[in-house]
């Protein structure tokens, strides 16, 4: 198969300088991030030519950095549902309020996009390893492509995050490494790892290429929406990467006039035990201070010191959006609307979007006519402590008398 | 003044000679960083910007602490007290 990708080169987000798309993680001269520059002039697909192409990330190849097809691991990422929340829209006042479900991708969270486009990196770039920093949900992730790819794999998470996510980590036969302390501190020692071990820990040591993954929810965003950009976005936000690619995603899909330039207010929301980022917005600050010991339910979203923090500010700001951070108990009462209104259950970290929604709403930040989209990032299965079961209250015997006698009571 | 460590990661340790690791003597965090820079010249514009700061994206810590959370550059520093100075990649 012929090379699809129009990738042309990386360069500095901050002094600029270019390089070829080679294995780097940051600037060398600055030590900013480094950004993928695609060549549009090159283009040669339109619209139309999405009709025939795969239900998954890879129907965007065109804008993705794997340069070999051969490298390409595929476990069917992607092209997940946008629903239109007509119930939760009614209850709001909204008319064109939709969930973007990622929920659904095969290790049930958003992060196999950034995952399966690190991995076929690694492959492509011959790394013997991989591995990654993870709150949980990118561990799943990038373990589950690691067994397809045949790479061993190493996990570097916080001792303290929840049992599902360990034990989905363990099934794809990854190594976690629970580190005692916080999610930084767990980063800090997966760049040492990656430079001690040479381990391809992607969302450090490729890190310009595995961001890219994530620009696919834009993408699709916008073919859902029939090739238009919606008036508002609502992104949970722990290191601000995910937020950073859909706003990337949102202008190159402009830029190759798939979409009429259309001006997203782009929101960003945090937890209010971990709000670094909605903090600094708060305050009108241009830098973020970071919080040393985060303390919430969201722990997917649990990062004290977001890399990508100044440039959520710039880009939400940019747009006239805000960064939001909202409670443990708004959070544990949107999971419980959302499965109640859509059928969609949702983790703490994405129903952070449905929290802020009704917060946005209350303060008259969403007009009733907007098309506004949530982004739902990861599955309710993940954290199932988090809803309290109220089944053991409704044990019976086996026998239409006792269960007539609980009907009775509701 | 006392004797500490200093470890460097990625690309500084390059603009180091090699040396991943190299003792000092210094007082301070910021003490430490200039002595550095004063017996490798290239690391200059690396660590700190025009005015003295620290640059946006290099982490420094001491005994394994961010020196954010500890009093920045001015942080007093002790006796076999481990620097480490590392570019700061984002994760998530
Ligand atoms: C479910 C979920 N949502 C959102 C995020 C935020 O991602 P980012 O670090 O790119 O801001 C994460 C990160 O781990 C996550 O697991
Ligand atoms: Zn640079």
């Amino acid at each position: 198969m012929m090379t699809t990708t129009l990738i042309s080169h990386l360069k500095c987000r901050e002094c600029g300088t270019e390089y070829e798309p080679i294995r780097i993680a940051v600037c060398e001269k600055c030590y900013a991030p480094v950004d993928v520059i695609y060549d549009y002039s090159k283009m040669s697909f339109t619209k139309d030519s999405f009709v025939n192409r795969p239900r998954t990330i890879w129907r965007y190849e065109e804008l993705l950095p794997v340069i070999e097809p051969k490298y390409r691991i595929d476990i069917n990422v992607g092209f997940t549902p946008l629903v239109k929340c007509t119930n939760l829209g009614r209850l709001l006042g909204l008319e064109h309020l939709y969930v973007k479900n990622d929920a659904v991708n095969p290790t049930y969270s958003f992060k196999d996009r950034p995952a399966e486009i690190a991995v076929s990196k690694a492959l492509e770039f011959g790394d013997k390893a991989v591995g990654c920093a993870s709150t949980g949900n990118l561990g799943a992730a990038v373990a589950a492509h690691a067994a397809k790819a045949g790479l061993p794999c190493y996990v570097l998470a916080p001792v303290d995050i929840e049992a599902e996510k360990i034990a989905q980590i363990t099934a794809y036969n990854a190594k976690i490494i629970g580190v005692k302390g916080t999610y930084d501190e767990a980063n800090r020692l997966a760049v040492m790892a990656s430079e001690e071990f040479g381990w391809n820990i992607v969302n450090i040591t490729t890190r310009p290429y595995y961001v890219e993954g994530s620009k696919t929810m834009a993408f699709e965003i916008a073919e859902q929406l029939d090739w238009k950009l919606p008036d508002q976005i609502i992104i949970p936000v722990a290191s601000g990467a995910l937020l950073s690619s859909i706003t990337r995603g949102f202008s190159q899909i402009e830029e190759v006039g798939f979409v009429p330039p259309t001006p997203v207010k782009i929101n960003g929301v945090q937890a209010e035990g971990c709000s670094p980022i909605a903090n600094a917005f708060r305050a009108g600050e241009d830098i973020v201070k970071p919080v040393e010991k985060p303390d919430t339910i969201a722990k997917s979203i649990a990062i004290g010191d977001p890399g990508d923090g100044i440039y959520v500010l710039k880009y939400v700001r940019d747009s006239g959006g805000i960064v939001g951070a909202v409670s443990d108990e708004e959070i544990v009462e949107s999971i419980k609307l959302l499965a109640r209104t859509e059928g969609i259950f949702t983790e703490p970290a994405g129903a952070v979007s449905i929290a802020l929604l009704q917060r946005m709403v209350r303060e008259g930040k969403v007009a009733k006519d907007e098309s506004i989209v949530c982004c739902v990032t990861g599955n309710g299965l993940k954290t199932s402590e988090i809803v309290p079961t109220e089944g053991n209250g409704f044990d019976i015997e086996p026998n239409i008398d006792a269960l007539s006698a609980l009907v009775e009571k509701w | 003044m006392v004797e500490i460590k200093v470890r460097l990661y990625g690309n500084l340790v390059g603009f180091a000679n090699g040396q991943k690791e190299v003792s000092l003597s210094a007082s301070s965090v910021k003490d430490g960083i200039d002595h550095l820079i004063a017996t490798y010249g290239e690391l200059a514009g690396r660590l700190l910007d025009k005015d003295g700061n620290l640059e946006t994206f290099i982490n420094v810590l001491v005994n394994n602490k961010d020196i954010r959370y500890l009093d920045g550059l001015e942080t007093e520093v002790k006796e076999g007290d481990k620097l480490i100075i590392m570019p700061a990649i984002g994760g998530g």
